[in-house]
Formats: structure tokens, C-alpha cells, sequence
């Protein structure tokens, strides 16, 4: 505005002055040297204005970015912690919701039912600047309440060993170190539920885990060892009932880092326990395992997994009845499992499962069950997933079934599960 | 000979030390770009790397167990202090190492001193989709911000290794300058998209649109991490035509799909940007990243 009173001001008195020489020279060519002088002086005049308007143009463009500030050494004060709930552990539940459906009479746990399979309620906290506590209380509208972990872990212990201390999931194989519902599947793989338990293997014990002196960016190998209270998890038949006299496990692990996209692990465990009540561990468990992984974009991912357990045993003991039961000397079982995530919201896959018994069966029997699983799985968000698992059973009396599951899975507040 | 003994004994007793500190100090970042910004600050002092690869999506990240061995055996872990990174506690947990908990003497939240946006106020729920309860967490975004991370990790450079401070502030001053310098050339180049609306695939450019004077506030996902749905993109597209929407922004990792519909439908154009050092092959560094971002979407509005 002031530039343009200027111009004005300045326009002005070019008239006046033109008038003046006018009035004094009275001449037409004076008159249009003047006038021609005017209109030069005119134009540099509007030259500068268009300059100084540019200027201020840029000059508010940047008034209102955040003005630099001087580097600061110090970082401002840290909000004030509210009292009380700064405490207060990570709670989280998942609830595992599971309809299924059979052509088997049997009214067993979860047939031809809706059911809350589980669930889980988890807590978690450090206690102190040394260790945390994690705990896992599941429940269910098939069986009473249990805990399924109550595990406090320490770190910062000398050669860089993490100790783990309770009740945990054992760090043996792949499927069973997991919770269920972080299964591929809806339920565990059948060598799984046969030798180690329907849920897996979950005991009190203490379990040691360091990196190998190997292991590098592009190789890791992690060692894991550790001595549980005997027997194995529900149904399991890897060890006997008796919970008297500890077990041994171990597991080394190695991962391959191939790219961003992609990875490769491999592992080996073994397990040591006894199968009956005088608690001699006689019972040797040999796991191998192998998991691939490969990304094809952001969205599409490819696993590719396979396990499988060799035991070797006496070919007789006494069960939880005292009574002399056979086995066979080297039961062993399988699983291979291909899962495609195709979209960011749909997921498919496949799962063949195999495992012989563990004892000797009558004349007539089938050598081992076999199942063919087909699933598909629908990610409702982070939080909730949906799951229709089909399944073409084989037991040992040959009476095939044909089962089919409908799995939906739910997590609400904070839900951490630690790292396998 | 006396003196010769004793001088044996310090040099033995020193050349494992020295041996330490000459080599560079172990800084994992969760993002890429946290590690770029330290690699500016620190130059030969740091070997920085990151454990989310820039080519996929922070949120959803399964850490490796190579993953747990760096942070094993970092000397500094730096991450962005919110709840970005929801798989960060468990793989702190599983490296088992006092020092890199929250707190520890070689952990630092990078979002020290950074004005958040964005902060929910009451009670915060998942019905409102996958919210972050303690702000916006994408604010490396802004160049300011960047400053202001990279003085963070200036100042515990320092406390680590004093004897290479004067070389810390030497890169930060430097680093500080060109960002200013840089910062002015992009604001010049956006000043005429000053005032100008911008959709999105997700809500984390609030930041970068903040700093350059653009407007938010259309997203593609219905809610945070929630996918679009048909229903929600005929909204977004009568949206985008009223308020006369030239652009949708959208990182490399998310889908395609959505935004090259809504772009058909509304005459948009779709700039795909880098939210993280290396997303993209023209984003190798900070600087480079940014200036990607900022042409790319000055020539789409």
C-alpha cells in the first residue's frame, strides 16, 4: 500500500513537474520528451513494484514455517508420570472362538459344538531393573481354568544368557513353542498333539538361551537348553503322567537371513524324560524342523514349514495304571504346512499331517493317522481373524472322518507375545 | 629397564581399549531413517543399521532372530519413543539386555522434544481403527523434526563416546545447515501449493503436509489400518471433487488399488513417496528422500 501511495505520490509530481515545463516552454516537442520521460519512469516504477511483490510473497511463505531454533543440547522436560497406573502390567485377552463339526458320534471336547476354546488372559510387567514377569491364565466353557504360563525372565546375566524361570511354553520345534493363536492352523499339528499334547507342551522348569560365538547378520544360531518337571502337556504321549522327576530339553536353531524378502530356519531339538513312574529318563525325543519364508511384495508371503519327532524308547513300561503297556521303539510323525497370504486381507493354505502311535496297537490297526487340512483364513483387521479349516482325518481304526472347524480370533488391550 | 617394563604394562593394558575405541559404535535403529540420521551425525564413529526394512509397512514388522542379535550387541538402540513400532518391546525383551530397556543407559526415543500432533484426548478405543494413543508417530516427516532427532542423537553420541563430541556437532551443524538450506529450496518449490488439500492412503504425512503448508484430513482407509472399503471410496471421491483434491499420496507398501481408482474417478494424480530412507531407490538418504517427495508431489498438484 505505501509503494502504491509512492507510485502515486511520485506519478504525481511527474505530472506536476510536466505541467510546470509545459507552462514554461510551451512547446509540443518538449511536451513530448517529457511525456516520454514520464512513461519510462512509469515502467521501472511498475518493474520495481512487481519485484517487491514477489519478494513479499516469499517473505510470507516462510514466515509461517517453524522458525530454526538453535540446536539444543538438552531436550525439554519428560511429561510428569502419573501416579499408580505407571504400574500397573500389560493386560491383554485373546479369545479363540471355535465351531466344529464331525461326522464322529463321539461326544468329545468341542464336537459338533460352538464352543470358547480359550481364553487367554495375558499379563505381563517388569518387576525390576533385572527381570519380568509374564503369565498366562486360560479359560474355557470345556475345561477348568488353568495357567498356562507364569514365567519370569531375567536378562543381563553373565556370557549374555537369557534365563527363563516357571511355567512356559518350551522353546521345542516351532509349532509347539507357540501359542494357538498364532497356529497357521486351528489346531495343533497332529505329531504335536500325539507326543507332546493337544496344546502343545507347557511345563514348569527353567530354560537357558544364548546366540552361538557363530552367529553373524547373515547366520544366526541360537542354543536353548533346559530341565522341565516330567511328563509332557495334556494327552501327550512323548513321556509318561509323572511329574516327580525333571526332563531335559534342548534346541539349537539357525537362521538364514537370505534377503529382506526372504529367510530360511532350520533346527534341531531333543527331549530326555522317562515314560513311567520310577522316573528313570529312558525315553529319547529327537525333533528336526524347517521354516521358509519368502515375501513376493509388501502384501503377498509364502511359508513353507515342515516338522517332524523321532522317539526312541524301551519297547515296554507301566502306565498311569500300573498296568505293562508295549510300545513301539521308534514312533515317529510329520507335519508339512505351505501357507499363502494372496491379499492383505486373505490367506490359504495346506497342512498333511502323519504320526504313528506311541504304543502298540491291536492286529489290524492302521499303522499311523494321516490328515489332509485345507484352510482359509480372513483378516478382519490386526485384531480379529477368521479361519474355515477342512479336515480329512484317518485314524487308526480306519473309520475316516471329515471334519470342518470355524475359528474366529480376538485380541483386545496390550498382547505381546514374546519372541520364539 | 624399570621404565621400559612399566611402559610395556600400559600399553598392554591400553591397547585393548584403544583397539575398542577405534572401532565405530554399533547404533540399530528401528526405522531406516533413524539410522540414516544417525549416520549423518555420527559419520565414521557409527555403523548404523535398522531393523524394519523401508520396503514394507513399520506396523507389521516380524522381527528375525538376527534381529535380537543386533540388538544384543548394540551400543545404541534408537527408536521412535511412541507406538509405532508394536513389535519393538518384544524383541527388546528377547535381546535380554538392561541397557537398551526404556530407560537404559543405550536406548533413546528419538521423539525427545518433538511437538506431537495428533494426540487423542478421552478415552481412545479400536472401534476408531488402529489409533496411536500417543500421537501421530510419523513425525520424522518434517524437516524441522529431523533436526531436532538428529540433535537427540547427537547428544547421547556424545555421552557414549566424549572424546568424539566435537565431531558430533561438527556433522550436526553441518547436517543442520543444508537441512536449512535444502529446507528453503523445497519450501520455495511448494510455496505455490501453499493452502492446497492433499488426500491419502493412510494418515502418516500429517508432518510433511503441516510443514509445507498443505491440508489433510482425506484418508483411503475408513480408519487407521482399516482397508478401503467401496462404500467409503464413493465418499472420498465426492469429497476429493468438492474440495477440488489434485492428489493422493501414498507410500511404496501400500496397495495400489484403491488410490488408482479414486485418481480415475476424480481426475487426481497418485505420487507415490517414500516414508523411509531406502523405500525407494531415490530415496538413499534424508535429504534425498524429502526431495523426492517434495518434486514428486509438486508436480502432481
Amino acid at each position: 500500500m505505501k509503494i502504491m501511495k509512492g507510485l502515486g505520490l511520485i506519478v504525481a509530481a511527474s505530472l506536476c513537474f510536466a505541467e510546470t515545463s509545459f507552462s514554461q516552454t510551451q512547446s509540443v516537442d518538449s511536451v513530448s520528451s517529457e511525456l516520454a520521460k514520464l512513461r519510462e519512469s512509469v515502467a521501472a516504477l511498475t518493474e520495481l513494484v512487481k519485484t517487491q511483490q514477489q519478494q513479499i510473497s516469499a517473505l510470507e511463505a516462510k514466515q509461517t514455517a517453524p522458525a530454526s531454533q538453535p540446536v539444543r543440547a538438552v531436550p525439554p522436560a519428560a511429561a510428569p508420570v502419573r501416579s499408580g497406573t505407571q504400574y500397573l502390567p500389560d493386560i491383554g485377552v485373546v479369545a479363540d472362538i471355535v465351531a466344529s463339526s464331525s461326522q464322529s458320534d463321539e461326544d468329545e471336547e468341542g464336537n459338533d459344538r460352538l464352543s470358547a476354546r480359550e481364553v487367554e488372559i495375558v499379563l505381563g510387567h517388569d518387576i525390576d531393573p533385572y527381570a519380568r514377569l509374564d503369565a498366562t491364565i486360560t479359560f474355557s466353557d470345556e475345561e477348568d481354568p488353568e495357567l498356562e504360563e507364569a514365567v519370569v525372565s531375567y536378562w543381563g546375566l553373565p556370557g549374555d544368557v537369557k534365563a527363563r524361570i516357571g511355567r512356559m511354553r518350551q522353546k521345542v520345534g516351532k509349532a509347539t513353542a507357540m501359542h494357538p493363536d498364532s497356529l497357521d492352523t486351528v489346531d495343533e499339528p497332529l505329531v504335536v498333539a500325539r507326543y507332546l499334547g493337544v496344546e502343545g507342551l507347557f511345563r514348569t522348569g527353567v530354560e537357558l538361551s544364548t546366540f552361538s560365538p557363530l552367529s553373524s547378520d547373515a547366520f544366526t544360531q541360537e542354543l536353548i537348553v533346559g530341565f522341565m518337571e516330567g511328563g509332557v502337556g495334556e494327552e501327550g504321549e512323548l513321556f509318561g503322567e509323572t511329574r516327580r522327576a525333571p526332563s531335559y530339553y534342548g534346541r539349537l536353531v539357525n537362521f538364514l537371513n537370505i534377503s529382506d524378502m526372504t529367510s530360511f530356519e532350520f533346527g534341531g531339538s531333543y527331549l530326555l524324560g522317562s515314560a513311567d513312574t520310577d522316573s528313570t529318563p529312558e525315553v529319547h525325543g529327537f525333533g528336526i524342523d524347517t521354516t521358509f519364508n519368502h515375501h513376493f511384495n509388501p502384501t503377498q508371503k509364502l511359508k513353507l514349514q515342515g516338522e517332524m519327532y523321532l522317539q526312541n524308547r524301551p519297547r515296554s513300561g507301566i502306565d498311569s495304571d500300573g498296568e505293562e503297556i508295549g510300545y513301539d521303539n521308534n514312533p515317529f510323525g510329520f507335519y508339512a504346512l505351505a501357507d499363502y497370504r494372496f491379499a492383505k486381507r486373505w490367506g490359504t493354505g495346506f497342512r498333511f499331517d502323519y504320526v504313528r502311535p506311541t504304543a502298540l496297537q491291536e492286529d489290524g490297526a492302521e499303522s499311523a493317522e494321516r490328515a489332509y487340512n485345507g484352510y482359509i483364513t480372513f483378516y478382519q483387521s490386526e485384531f480379529a481373524r477368521w479361519r474355515f479349516q477342512y479336515q480329512r482325518y484317518q485314524p487308526l481304526d480306519g473309520d475316516d472322518d471329515n471334519r470342518f472347524f470355524l475359528q474366529g480370533t480376538f485380541a483386545i488391550g496390550t498382547h505381546k507375545h514374546q519372541l520364539s | 629397564m624399570r621404565i621400559l617394563k612399566v611402559l610395556a604394562f600400559i600399553l598392554l593394558t591400553a591397547a585393548p581399549g584403544l583397539a575398542e575405541s577405534a572401532k565405530p559404535l554399533r547404533v540399530v535403529a528401528t526405522l531406516s531413517t533413524f539410522a540414516d540420521l544417525a549416520r549423518e551425525v555420527g559419520g565414521e564413529r557409527v555403523d548404523a543399521t535398522s531393523i524394519a526394512s523401508p520396503r514394507f509397512n513399520p506396523h507389521f514388522i516380524e522381527p528375525r532372530p538376527s534381529d535380537v542379535l543386533k540388538l544384543k550387541r548394540a551400543d545404541l538402540f534408537l527408536h521412535s519413543g511412541l507406538d509405532l513400532e508394536p513389535w519393538r518391546a518384544a524383541l527388546v525383551d528377547a535381546a535380554a539386555r538392561p541397557e537398551i530397556r526404556p530407560g537404559g543407559r543405550r536406548e533413546l526415543p528419538l521423539s525427545t522434544g518433538i511437538t506431537l500432533l495428533e494426540v487423542p484426548s478421552g478415552q481412545v478405543s479400536r472401534a476408531e481403527g488402529d489409533i496411536h494413543v500417543l500421537g501421530n508417530p510419523h513425525y520424522w516427516m518434517s524437516p524441522e523434526n529431523a533436526r531436532i532427532i538428529a540433535s537427540n542423537i547427537a547428544t547421547k553420541l556424545s555421552e557414549l563416546e566424549p572424546e568424539s563430541a566435537e565431531l558430533f556437532q561438527g556433522n550436526l551443524k553441518r547436517f543442520a545447515t543444508e537441512l536449512e538450506s535444502r529446507g528453503a529450496a523445497w519450501r520455495t518449490l511448494m510455496a505455490p501449493h501453499r493452502g492446497k488439500t492433499v488426500a491419502a492412503y493412510h494418515n502418516q504425512w500429517i508432518y510433511f503436509t503441516e510443514f509445507f503448508g498443505l491440508k489433510g484430513g482425506i484418508f483411503l482407509e475408513p480408519k487407521p489400518g482399516i482397508p478401503p472399503s467401496p462404500g467409503h471410496l464413493i465418499a472420498v471421491v465426492e469429497n476429493m471433487k468438492q474440495q477440488d483434491v489434485r492428489a493422493i499420496v501414498q507410500s511404496s507398501y501400500d496397495p495400489a488399488d484403491a488410490a488408482r481408482t479414486v485418481a480415475e474417478r476424480t481426475g487426481a494424480n497418485v505420487a507415490v513417496v517414500a516414508s523411509n530412507v531406502s523405500e525407494i531407490p531415490e530415496a538413499k538418504t534424508y535429504l534425498d528422500m524429502i526431495d523426492h517427495d517434495v518434486r514428486s508431489l509438486a508436480g502432481k498438484l
